[in-house]
C-alpha cells in the first residue's frame, strides 16, 4: 500500500527526472531560441513540477516554480523573448530546484529559503518586461489606479439543471449589473445543442465578463452565495491589469485572442482562422523543398514514434528487483544442480527427463536475462547532464566547445549508471579544461576554433564501452617519461610502450603531481577515476596522439549481478577470478621464477618480471601443488601493475551470479562476493585489487619484522 | 480513471481513492487515457468517473474530453484538474463537457467530496 512517504518518494523521483529533462530542454532552447516545441516542453515540465510540489505541500518549491511558470508562460505566448541571459536564470532555477529536492519540505534550511525567494524575485522581474520590438504600454500593476475602482473578472457557468434549484441566471446578471459597469461581456454558446435538441428546462449558456465597480469584492461575491457551490462561479480582482480603463494585457495578446475575449468572434471562428495558418511541412512542400512522399514517410515515423513512446511504465522499488534478480539466480543454479544430479543417477538415460530439464534450464536462463534487463536503463539522462557541465566550464574558460553524443540509448545497469557519473564528469572536465586548447591557440595550430568533445556509448563483446574523446592537444609523452624518471618509476633512458606510459597517469602519486597537470593537462585525480571504474568491475584505457586529442575508453560489465568468471582450483577449494582482469594463464617453465632479496618471488613473463603470489599461501589453503612448474600461473591486470597468481589448476570459464558476502556473512578482504557452483558448493569470487593489497601489505609487514 | 502527466498527482489520487475502495485506472496523458478507455470498453468495464488534467503532452485534457464525448463513455462524469491560474482552461473543460473541476493542489477530503458527488 502506498503511504505518504511512498508518495513523497514518487514525487522526488519524478521531479528529479523533470528537472533533468528541463535542463536538457533549456540547453536545447539555448541553441534554437525560437523553438516553440521546446518552449512548450519546458513550460509543461515546470507546470507539472509546480502541481506535484503542491500535492506534497512543498511550499518553497511551489512558490518559486509558480514564478518560473509565469515567466515561461510569457515566453510561450511570445510576450517575452527567450535570451541567453534568461536561460541562464532558468538554469539557476533548475539548480535550485535540485537542491531543494534534497531537503524535506518541512525542513528547508533558512539559507536555501532565502535563495529560493531571491531566485523567485529574479524571475518576477521578467514578468513585466516587454519583448523588444513590441510597442507595448508601460506595465506594472497599480492597484490605486482609477479612484478605488476595481476591475473584477467574473466567470459564470451554470449547471444545465439550474432552473430546478429555483435560480434564474438572468436575475443574477441583473443584480451584477447594479454593482457597477460591465465593461466587457462574452457569452459562451458552445454548449448549446442543435435547436431541435434543446430542452426547455435546461440551461446552456455561460459568461465571462469584466465588472468595473467601486464596491468591495465580497459584495459582488455575495450575489452568488447560493449558487457558488453547485455552479462554476469565479471572481478575480484584475484591477492591476487595467490602466485608464484599458486592459494592459492587450499589449501582449494576439489580435485574435482579444477579439475572442471581447466576444466579437467565437472561439470556433478563431480556431478556424488559426487552422488556416500553414504548417512547416506544407510550406516546404509548396516551395518544393521536400518531396511529398518523403514528408509522408517522416510524418508516419513521427506518428509511430509517438505511439511507441506511449508504452506504459511501472515504477518498481529497486530493492524488490534486486531480490528478484537474486532469486532467479538461485533458480538457475538449482536447475543446473538438478541436471548434474540427473546425469550421475540411474535416470541419466531417460530422454524425456533430459529434454524437460534442458528446456527448464533454457527457460530459467531466459527468465534470468529478462530480469537482468529490467534493471537496465539508458545512459541518455547521464549524457544529457554533461551538456550542462561542458557548457558551464567552456563559458567560464572562454572556450568554444561542442559536445557530441552517440549511443545514448545504450542500456546499463542502474547501479552502474549511478556510479559512472562521477568518473565521467571528471574525464569530461579534464577534456574541456585541460585537453582542449584556447581558441587562439587552436587557430594557430590550424584547428577549428570550436573544440569538440565526444561522448559515446556502445555494446561490444558483452561489455558496455563508454568513451570520452577530445580533439585537444593530446598527452605529451616526453613529459610523462621525464616525470616517471623523476619519480623513480623507470630508469633514465628507458622508453615504454604508449599504453604502459599512459597507464602511469592513473598512479595515485603520479597523477597529482602538479607539473604533469600543468603541462600535459591530464591526471588530476585520474587514480580516483580508475578506482571508481574498477569498483564497477570495469577497466579504463587511454589513447592519445600529440596535437590530435585524447581518448579515454571505459569498459563496463553489462550487469553487476553476474560476473564472467574463471574458476580455478586451489587444494580442495574452487575460486572464481573475474575474467576481465585476466591477461593470460601460463605454465611457468624452468628457471622462469627467481627470488630476489626483499622483493619476494618474481616471474619472468614476456621480458617483464612480475611479482608472484602463491594463492594457497596467501589464503592459507592446503595443497599438494607447491612447485610452480606443476602449477598454473595466471597473469592479472592489477591496479598499478601486472601480477602473477599461482593456482593449482584452471577449471574453466563460467557466468556466476554474485552473492554478497557482506549481507550473508561479513566483508572479507580480497573478495568481492561468492557464487554457488552447479554442485551446490560455494566459490569465493576474488577481487584482484584486494589480492594485491593483501599480498603486498603482508609482505611489507613480513619485511618489517624480519 | 485519473489522467495526468504528473506521477505524483496520479499516485495521490490513486492513494486517496483506493483507500475509499474505488478501483483506480491511471493514464499519463490524453492519448494514453483514450487507449485505456478502449481497453476498458473491449473488456466491457463500467467506468464511474474520469478525472483529467488539462495541460498534458501528446493530447491535452480538452482534446481528451472532446474524444471521450464522442465515444462509448460520453456519459461518464468528467472532473477537470486545474490550477488557480487556469480559469480559462476550466471554462474550456466545461465547454468540452466536463462536469466539474478541482483546483490543484487539493486535499484528500476535497477530492473525496467531489468524487462522491458524482459517483453513487
Amino acid at each position: 500500500m502506498l503511504n505518504k512517504d511512498g508518495l513523497y518518494h514518487i514525487f522526488v523521483e519524478e521531479s528529479r527526472e523533470l528537472l533533468t529533462g528541463l535542463e536538457a530542454d533549456l540547453l536545447e532552447l539555448e541553441k534554437d531560441l525560437q523553438n516553440a516545441e521546446t518552449i512548450n516542453r519546458v513550460f509543461r515540465s515546470v507546470h507539472t513540477l509546480k502541481g506535484s510540489s503542491g500535492m506534497v505541500e512543498f511550499s518553497v518549491l511551489t512558490d518559486f516554480t509558480h514564478e518560473f511558470e509565469n515567466v515561461l508562460s510569457r515566453v510561450r505566448s511570445g510576450e517575452l523573448r527567450a535570451t541567453q541571459k534568461l536561460i541562464s536564470i532558468f538554469l539557476e532555477a533548475v539548480d535550485l530546484g535540485k537542491r531543494l529536492l534534497d531537503q524535506r519540505p518541512d525542513r528547508v534550511p533558512e539559507a536555501l529559503r532565502l535563495e529560493a525567494s531571491r531566485v523567485a524575485e529574479g524571475l518576477k522581474r521578467y514578468q513585466g518586461i516587454e519583448a523588444p520590438g513590441e510597442n507595448a504600454a508601460k506595465k506594472g500593476p497599480d492597484p490605486k489606479d482609477g479612484f478605488n475602482e476595481k476591475y473584477i473578472n467574473i466567470v459564470l457557468k451554470f449547471r444545465p439543471d439550474i432552473y430546478r434549484s429555483g435560480t434564474d441566471p438572468l436575475m443574477l446578471l441583473k443584480e451584477l449589473a447594479e454593482q457597477g459597469e460591465i465593461v466587457r461581456v462574452r457569452c459562451d454558446v458552445g454548449s448549446l445543442p442543435p435547436l431541435d435538441q434543446i430542452q426547455h428546462d435546461k440551461f446552456y449558456l455561460s459568461w465571462e465578463l469584466v465588472l468595473k465597480t467601486s464596491k468591495p469584492l465580497s459584495a459582488v461575491e455575495n450575489i452568488f452565495i447560493f449558487v457558488r457551490d453547485e455552479n462554476t462561479i469565479m471572481l478575480e480582482d484584475i484591477s492591476g491589469r487595467f490602466k485608464e480603463g484599458v486592459d494592459l494585457q492587450y499589449a501582449d495578446k494576439k489580435l485574435g485572442e482579444i477579439l475572442e475575449e471581447e466576444g466579437i468572434i467565437g472561439q470556433q471562428e478563431l480556431e478556424e482562422a488559426i487552422r488556416g495558418q500553414k504548417r512547416a511541412g506544407e510550406i516546404l512542400l509548396e516551395k518544393n523543398k521536400v518531396d511529398s512522399e518523403v514528408l509522408d514517410g517522416v510524418l508516419r515515423r513521427q506518428q509511430r514514434s509517438k505511439e511507441l513512446s506511449q508504452t506504459s511504465t511501472l515504477r518498481v522499488d529497486t530493492g524488490k528487483l534486486d531480490k528478484l534478480v537474486n532469486l532467479v539466480g538461485e533458480m538457475v543454479i538449482g536447475v543446473a544442480r538438478m541436471n548434474q544430479i540427473l546425469q550421475s543417477s540411474a535416470l541419466s538415460h531417460n530422454r524425456d527427463l533430459n529434454d524437460t530439464l534442458d528446456q527448464l534450464e533454457r527457460i530459467s536462463r531466459d527468465v534470468q536475462e529478462q530480469v537482468m534487463r529490467v534493471r537496465m536503463i539508458p545512459i541518455e539522462a547521464t549524457f544529457r547532464r554533461f551538456q550542462r557541465v561542458v557548457r558551464d566550464i567552456a563559458n567560464d574558460l572562454d572556450k568554444k566547445i561542442n559536445l557530441y553524443m552517440s549511443g545514448t540509448e545504450t542500456e546499463l545497469d542502474k547501479t552502474v549508471i549511478e556510479r559512472i557519473d562521477d568518473p565521467l564528469k571528471h574525464l569530461i572536465r579534464n577534456a574541456v579544461d585541460h585537453g582542449i586548447e584556447r581558441p587562439e591557440e587552436r587557430l594557430k595550430r590550424g584547428k577549428p576554433v570550436e573544440g569538440s568533445v565526444w561522448l559515446r556509448a556502445y555494446q561490444q563483446e558483452g561489455k558496455i564501452i563508454v568513451e570520452v574523446e577530445d580533439d585537444g592537444h593530446g598527452i605529451d609523452r616526453d613529459r610523462i617519461l621525464r616525470k616517471a624518471v623523476e619519480a623513480g618509476l623507470i630508469a633514465k633512458g628507458t622508453d615504454l610502450p604508449a599504453q604502459e606510459l599512459y597507464g602511469m597517469l592513473f598512479l595515485p602519486g603520479f597523477s597529482t603531481a602538479k607539473k604533469v597537470t600543468e603541462l600535459s593537462g591530464r591526471g588530476v585525480g585520474l587514480d580516483v577515476v580508475k578506482r571508481n571504474i574498477e569498483a564497477l568491475r570495469g577497466s579504463i584505457e587511454v589513447y592519445s596522439e600529440k596535437d590530435n586529442g585524447t581518448l579515454f575508453r571505459i569498459k563496463l560489465p553489462l550487469t553487476l549481478a553476474i560476473i564472467d568468471g574463471m574458476r580455478v582450483a586451489v587444494g580442495t577449494e574452487i575460486l572464481t577470478l573475474p575474467l576481465l582482469s585476466i591477461i593470460e594463464a601460463v605454465r611457468p617453465g624452468p628457471d622462469s621464477i627467481k627470488t630476489i632479496e626483499g622483493k619476494g618471488e618474481l616471474m619472468e613473463f614476456r621480458g617483464e618480471y612480475l611479482p608472484l603470489i602463491r594463492l594457497y599461501e596467501l589464503l592459507g589453503f592446503e595443497t599438494a601443488v607447491t612447485d610452480p612448474e606443476e602449477a598454473i600461473v595466471i597473469i592479472l591486470e592489477a591496479s598499478t601493475r601486472k601480477i602473477a597468481l599461482m593456482v593449482d589448476d584452471v577449471i574453466g570459464q563460467h557466468q556466476a551470479v554474485i552473492k554478497s558476502l557482506d549481507t550473508n556473512y561479513r566483508r572479507i578482504e580480497g573478495t568481492s562476493g561468492a557464487t554457488i557452483l552447479g554442485d551446490g558448493r560455494v566459490s569465493i569470487i576474488l577481487d584482484v585489487h584486494g589480492i594485491e593489497t593483501l599480498a603486498f601489505g603482508r609482505r611489507r609487514v613480513r619485511e618489517g619484522t624480519a | 480513471m485519473i489522467v495526468d502527466d504528473s506521477a505524483t498527482l496520479r499516485a495521490s489520487v490513486n492513494f486517496v481513492l483506493t483507500e475509499a475502495e474505488y478501483t483506480v485506472i491511471q493514464a499519463k496523458d490524453g492519448l494514453d487515457g483514450l487507449a485505456k478507455l478502449r481497453d476498458l470498453q473491449s473488456a466491457g468495464t463500467k467506468l464511474d468517473m474520469i478525472i483529467t488534467d488539462i495541460n498534458m503532452p501528446n493530447l491535452d485534457g480538452i482534446g481528451f474530453i472532446n474524444e471521450v464525448k464522442k465515444g462509448e463513455y460520453k456519459y461518464v462524469p468528467i472532473l477537470v484538474l486545474t490550477t488557480e491560474a487556469e480559469n480559462a482552461k476550466k471554462m474550456e473543460g466545461k465547454a468540452a463537457g466536463a462536469s466539474g473541476w478541482l483546483v490543484k493542489p487539493f486535499k484528500p477530503e476535497q477530492l473525496l467530496w467531489v468524487v462522491k458527488k458524482f459517483v453513487r
